[in-house]
């Protein structure tokens, strides 16, 4: 276990004596969220009309129940007034044309059956086959439609939460000797609407950030920064991973198999270094940022477990890279198309409305890392982002098993 | 020989069809420097590594310690130090960094450790620069730190593949003490090199390795008698000596192989020159002639060389 701390903390110590690698893992990160702080009007205050306040959207209601009488009321809500500026329904027709003008970042289209599909089938236990919830996005408002959609998925995945309830409920009501299917139906829209209104279904703290003076409601640098910070991750494991084929270039590896030190004391060594490296790195990160920017992370203890499970998960790509290049210019230039590619499919940079291209989303560290920091910086906690945490200690699990084969058939 | 620290036998090493090492014999005793000697190419880097158990051999095995390169690698690499060819240090890293991180590599820690660096440092005579990244040292002090790393756990037998390629002349010799320092301390040195002058210096025993072959080895009057090569010894007289009749007294001694008169010069060829000369000096005496100089010219490695390969080792 010496060996292998010995190991860690001399690659902590390498990369952090290497100043090109410094302003690409640290520097790049801050300057990039502040260009995109400016180019998005983070730092604009209310009277900005392309800042985050006052985000004009449509929200045309189909839905002749009370869940999308509830988001409607949710988004005309004071919490959101500053945030948010719901301009009147029209026709769908006319929402769109308005979002493709750019007169609007998003148009909200809740379908006719929003409201039957979220009640369970009380024979079944099943929730309907139905439209599902519709958010067209104006290219040109990427930050902006983002929060619109972060606000309608957080409403979306507390009504997912109350639907269980809901079905627990009914299951009993089932078990008690009840028939009838209009006490049912009753009784689940009761449930919802009860549920709804006794726990809002959404909250968004209205909190404000201190920039240069202005304060800034709805922080959208703590939007932009995890994703710089993850983005830059996956640079630092893959330049960690090329560290692990240079000891060989080097000639240090073949040192270090002349002591009494084992191959897998070795991998392992590389390993923490390249983890403590992320870790140091995203951490740095985030403390920077709360303390430059005025960032509000949310839940530190969520924040910690998400920044070690991020960095774990990157660590497996970085070996992977690592175990599959068999140069260090392949490492290079895999990694950088990889650092590109996660971060355009996991939303770093802009949603991307293709289904497709979001399942692809999910094979990076980035993408849960992110929604994890998005909903602990809404006000969410550490049980809240337990699924992302799992997600990325599994991604982390099944990566470092390919990276060992991988590297076995490299000795051999 | 003294008590054995390195048996090697049939030591092979394949790259497929290829033959980089084909079956090398030899044996190294306790505190001595054994130097192999071979131009580029020839296989010693290979034969190095596995003795280092940094490759594993094809064919046969090498006993160090009393440990197989085989079968206990371990055992090997707890008793051996590794200099390699290549510096194989942390620039980034001062020289007390890099001695502390192979240090722990080697096993060691604590106030040993600390103690061990500060003596090592003193040694190379780089204590004044400890501090320092690596990065900014001169080739010769790389090097001689490259060598430190090799010594930190006090190893009975110490590979050094080259150590002295690519410095200045004042490193290089302060490496051939250090490595004289060594074994007078009682460690044994494998020394790998193509500076003919230097296996000259340190060798107690010369392995001379071609094309993965060990083609002859021993100590170095050894091998010079080995190949027929003879000490040639020029005596110079007043210009009034009878030289042709005094070479041909001296021709006619049993250890004389040759001996020719050349104007004021007699010149002598023996197998070993310092054993002779005391003899012919007493001969020269007999005659009431006196010698007013001696030139000895002993065949060297590069000659044995030649003699066995038919090509300079440099070439």
């Amino acid at each position: 276990m010496k060996k292998i701390i010995a190991i860690g903390i001399k690659d902590l110590r390498l990369i952090f004596q290497d100043r090109a690698a410094l302003l690409l893992m640290l520097l790049a990160p801050y300057l990039i969220t502040l260009g995109m702080g400016f180019v998005s009007g983070a730092f604009e205050d209310d009277s900005g009309s392309s800042g985050i306040a006052d985000i004009p959207v449509m929200i045309i209601n189909q839905d002749g129940g009370d869940l999308g009488g509830n988001l409607v009321e949710l988004f005309e809500s004071d919490d959101l007034a500053q945030l948010l500026e719901p301009v009147e329904a029209t026709t769908l027709e006319a929402g769109k044309a308005l979002v493709d003008e750019d007169e609007l970042a998003a148009l909200v289209i809740i379908p006719a059956d929003f409201s039957a599909t979220m009640i369970p089938d009380q024979q079944t236990g099943l929730t309907a086959e139905g439209e599902a919830l519709e958010i067209y996005r104006s290219p040109g408002r990427p930050i902006s439609a983002s929060v619109i959609e972060t606000i309608v998925n957080q409403f979306i995945s507390q009504v997912d939460a109350g639907t269980t309830l809901v079905t627990v409920s009914l299951m009993t009501l089932s078990e008690s000797g009840e028939t009838d299917p209009a006490v049912f139906e009753a009784a689940a829209t009761e449930l919802l609407v009860a549920q709804g209104n006794s726990d809002p279904l959404i909250t968004i703290d209205a909190r404000s950030g201190s920039v240069g003076g202005d304060e800034v409601e709805f922080n959208l640098l703590s939007i932009l920064a995890p994703g710089m910070a993850l983005f830059f991750l996956m640079y630092t494991v893959t330049l960690g991973g090329r560290s692990i084929l240079q000891e060989r270039i080097d000639g240090t590896l073949a040192r270090m198999q002349a002591t009494a030190t084992g191959g897998g004391q070795i991998l392992s060594g590389k390993v923490l270094g390249i983890f403590l490296t992320g870790v140091a790195q995203v951490g740095i990160l985030v403390i920077g940022s709360s303390l430059m920017y005025g960032i509000e992370w949310g839940d530190w203890i969520g924040v910690i477990a998400l920044i070690i499970s991020a960095a774990l998960a990157a660590t497996g790509w970085g070996l992977v890279v690592a175990g599959a290049a068999r140069t260090t210019e392949q490492i290079a230039g895999i990694g950088t198309a990889l650092m590109l590619m996660f971060g355009a499919i996991s939303g770093t940079f802009t949603q991307i409305e293709n289904r497709w291209v979001n399942a692809l989303g999910a094979i990076t560290p980035n993408q849960w890392a992110l929604q994890g920091f998005n909903k602990l910086g809404l006000g969410q906690t550490l049980a809240d982002v337990l699924p992302n945490i799992g997600a990325l200690w599994l991604m982390a699990a099944i990566l470092f098993a390919i990276a060992v084969v991988l590297f076995r058939r490299q000795e051999g | 020989m003294n008590e054995l620290i390195l048996k090697s036998t049939q030591l092979k090493k394949r790259y497929g069809d290829f033959e980089a090492v084909k079956g090398i014999d030899f044996e190294i005793g306790r505190g001595q420097v054994f130097s192999l000697l071979g131009p580029n190419g020839a296989g010693k880097s290979t034969t190095i590594s596995m003795l280092s158990c940094l490759l594993k051999p094809s064919d046969g095995d090498a006993l160090i310690d009393g440990h197989s390169v085989v079968n206990n690698p371990n055992g090997v690499k707890s008793v051996i130090g590794y200099v390699p060819q290549d510096l194989a240090l942390y620039d980034k890293l001062t020289a007390k960094h890099n001695l502390k991180f192979w240090g722990t590599m080697a096993g060691m820690g604590g106030p040993d450790l600390t103690k061990r660096i500060d003596e090592l440092l003193e040694r190379v005579e780089l204590t004044d620069r400890a501090s320092e990244r690596v990065e900014t040292f001169s080739g010769g002090m790389k090097r001689r730190l490259n060598i430190a790393v090799g010594l930190l756990h006090k190893p009975k037998l110490v590979f050094m593949d080259e150590p002295t390629v690519g410095i200045d002349p004042q490193s290089r010799r302060r490496i051939l003490d250090m490595v004289k320092e060594l074994r007078d301390e009682g460690m044994s040195v494998l020394y790998t090199t193509h500076y003919m002058e230097e296996a000259e210096e340190l060798s107690d025993f010369v392995g001379i390795i071609d094309h993965g072959s060990m083609i002859a080895q021993g100590t170095q009057a050894e091998l010079r008698r080995t190949v027929g090569e003879q000490d040639t010894l020029r005596l110079h007289f007043d210009e009034s000596a009878p030289t042709a009749a005094l070479s041909e007294k001296i021709g006619q001694l049993e250890f004389v192989t040759t001996a020719t008169a050349n104007e004021s010069e007699i010149v002598v060829t023996v197998p070993e020159a310092a054993a002779v000369l005391p003899e012919l000096m007493s001969v020269t005496a007999e005659e009431n002639q006196r010698v007013r100089s001696i030139d000895i010219e002993e065949p060297n490695l590069e000659a044995v060389f030649l003699h066995l390969t038919g090509r300079a080792l440099r070439e």
